[in-house]
């Protein structure tokens, strides 16, 4: 904001900055606690994720090395041909579900593929493993959208907190403070200009 | 003949090739380079190479069965080529139940040739299951229409699948039954042990499921070594490792590898107990009949090595792992 240009410098519209900064310094410091607890929040969901994903990519694995058993052993045709049998689909809802605000992906499962007693022995090995680690592989999913999410909203809130900080607020203050010296003179001006009346009419009246 | 066949060497070599394009360049060395030549241009991978390694299988076999007496030309068509029919029969109506596309159907059929009069593109293309399976009225899979309610019943297609199995296994012990004694022997024993192990393997999938099933003796119609009592009480079974630790060879050799989880091992294990079975045969009589059966299983078995390690190496599985899912003669 350009302090001489639009600038009134009026005791109201002192009093109404003032008000003005008093709002956004609060404002400032509800967005510094959101920033703090949203950088915690982050924190603790990267350590929990880590752990995770882990856990899932070491479970992910011997699934795959069960599928390539099965690939191994009936040919891929066969794999395929077999997979194919199996009617019904994953049906999934995507709903959102929030956090301070922060909204994020909840995955619910409708229903799964029945494979039981549908398919090869070792093709229904590798895809009931697959269907063991599935809620699992879900919940991880959804945790990492909303580590995404926590970590977008984390960024946005602060430079929010740093605009307020360094720009607005500090802007703010010079045009008070350039408001109150502009007054400041006026009234100087003001007593000298009353002082001077006065002593010329002093003499006159001598 | 037996020239044609790949040698342990070159298997090996295939397995370490380490790429698809290694892998190609060692194979235009060897008797399939005749169909890897119609391929140059178009994209080649495991999918692809499996219809080439089951084109290949079917000329050697066409070559024989052509000038084969009657009785063993008969033997073979039931026992060969039906297997083949079957095979793709079986993904049709896969499919089919499924409702999948007409084209990805066709996409996993073997390419069966002039071998089988079948028309597998029309029954991929019906419009249901319902309205495919009537078109083979006029073969010997017509009775398959009796297994349509079953299917509805159980919401599956293994009814379908097992009468193709029972309608195979009548055709090859029919045709078995015209030959002579002493070319029955080790034939009866194969075709008994690959009845049985297909039997087993269904009952062993039926424990875990957890609706009611057919009686046990409506669905298995074969049953040699492992008889129907003993279906029944795998079915039944809590502990399955103690009851297959009690099985009699060569049983007992194939399916030790579900004791120990590794379930895929089975059908590997059966191809080389089959191989095993046809080298005795040729030990007895190696320019008879027996010969000819033997070359033929290694024929089958090459095939089915090739495909398992093509697509290995495709997906750049461990040298390892793919060697023990091949038979090979070393």
């Amino acid at each position: 904001m350009n302090v001489a240009g639009g600038v009134r410098p009026t005791k109201g519209y002192l009093f109404e900055l003032k008000k003005r900064i008093t709002f956004v310094e609060k404002g400032c410091e509800f967005l510094k606690m959101k920033r703090d607890h949203l950088a915690r929040e982050l924190r603790a969901s990267i350590e929990v994720l880590r752990g995770r994903r882990t856990d899932i990519e070491n479970r992910l694995e011997k699934v795959y090395d069960e599928l390539a058993t099965a690939y191994l052993s009936l040919g891929p045709s066969e794999v395929k041909s077999q997979v194919d049998s199996i009617k019904k689909t994953l049906e999934v809802d995507v709903l959102p579900k929030s956090v301070m605000g922060v909204y994020y992906p909840f995955v619910k499962i409708l229903s799964k593929p029945e494979i039981e007693g549908k398919m090869d022995i070792t093709l229904y090995k590798a895809a009931q493993s697959i269907f063991e680690i599935f809620d699992e592989l879900v919940s991880v999913a959804e945790f990492e959208a909303r580590v995404e999410k926590i970590a977008e909203e984390l960024g946005k809130t602060n430079r929010k907190v740093n605009a307020l900080e360094n720009i607005v607020i500090p802007s703010y203050k010079r045009i008070i403070k350039y408001i109150e010296n502009k007054l400041e003179e006026e009234m100087l001006e003001e007593f000298v200009r009353i002082k001077l009346i006065g002593g010329v009419q002093k003499r006159q009246k001598e | 003949m037996r020239g044609q066949l790949l040698s342990h060497e070159i298997i090996n070599s295939l397995v370490n090739a380490g790429s698809i394009k290694k892998f190609l360049e060692l194979l235009s060395n060897t008797p399939y380079e005749e169909k890897l030549k119609k391929l140059s241009g178009t994209k080649i991978d495991a999918a692809t190479l499996e219809k080439i390694f089951y084109q290949e299988f079917i000329y050697r076999l066409n070559r024989i069965t052509r000038v084969a007496p009657v009785n063993i030309r008969d033997f073979f068509k039931a026992y060969y080529f039906m297997k083949l029919e079957i095979q793709n029969l079986k993904r049709v109506f896969r499919g089919k139940f499924s409702k999948t596309a007409a084209t990805r159907i066709k996409k996993v059929l073997i390419p069966t040739g002039s071998i089988s009069p079948i028309n597998f593109d029309s029954l991929a293309e019906a419009e249901t299951l319902e309205a495919s399976v009537p078109l083979l009225k006029d073969t010997i899979y017509a009775p398959i229409t009796e297994a349509l309610s079953l299917c509805g019943t159980y919401d599956a297609i293994w009814p379908i699948e097992i009468m193709l199995n029972n309608i195979y296994v009548n055709a090859t012990l029919k045709a078995l039954s015209k030959l002579p004694e002493q070319n029955r022997r080790v034939l009866r024993r194969i075709i008994e042990a690959e009845a049985d192990i297909e039997n087993m393997l269904l009952a062993i999938t039926w424990r875990k499921s957890s609706k009611k099933l057919p009686p046990v003796e409506e669905i298995f119609k074969h049953t040699y070594k492992i008889s129907k009592e003993e279906i029944e009480k795998i079915i039944a079974s809590k502990d399955l490792a103690e009851y297959l630790e009690r099985l009699k060879p060569p049983y007992a050799e194939i399916f030790k590898s579900i004791i120990s989880g590794e379930e895929a091992l089975i059908r590997t294990d059966l191809r080389r107990y089959i191989y095993n079975e046809a080298s005795k045969g040729r030990v007895v009589d190696d320019f008879g009949f027996t010969s000819i059966i033997s070359y033929l299983i290694s024929c089958e078995i090459e095939r089915d090595n090739l495909i398992s390690i093509s697509w290995g190496i495709e997906n750049k599985i461990k040298i390892e792992k793919i060697l023990r899912h091949i038979v090979t003669n070393a």
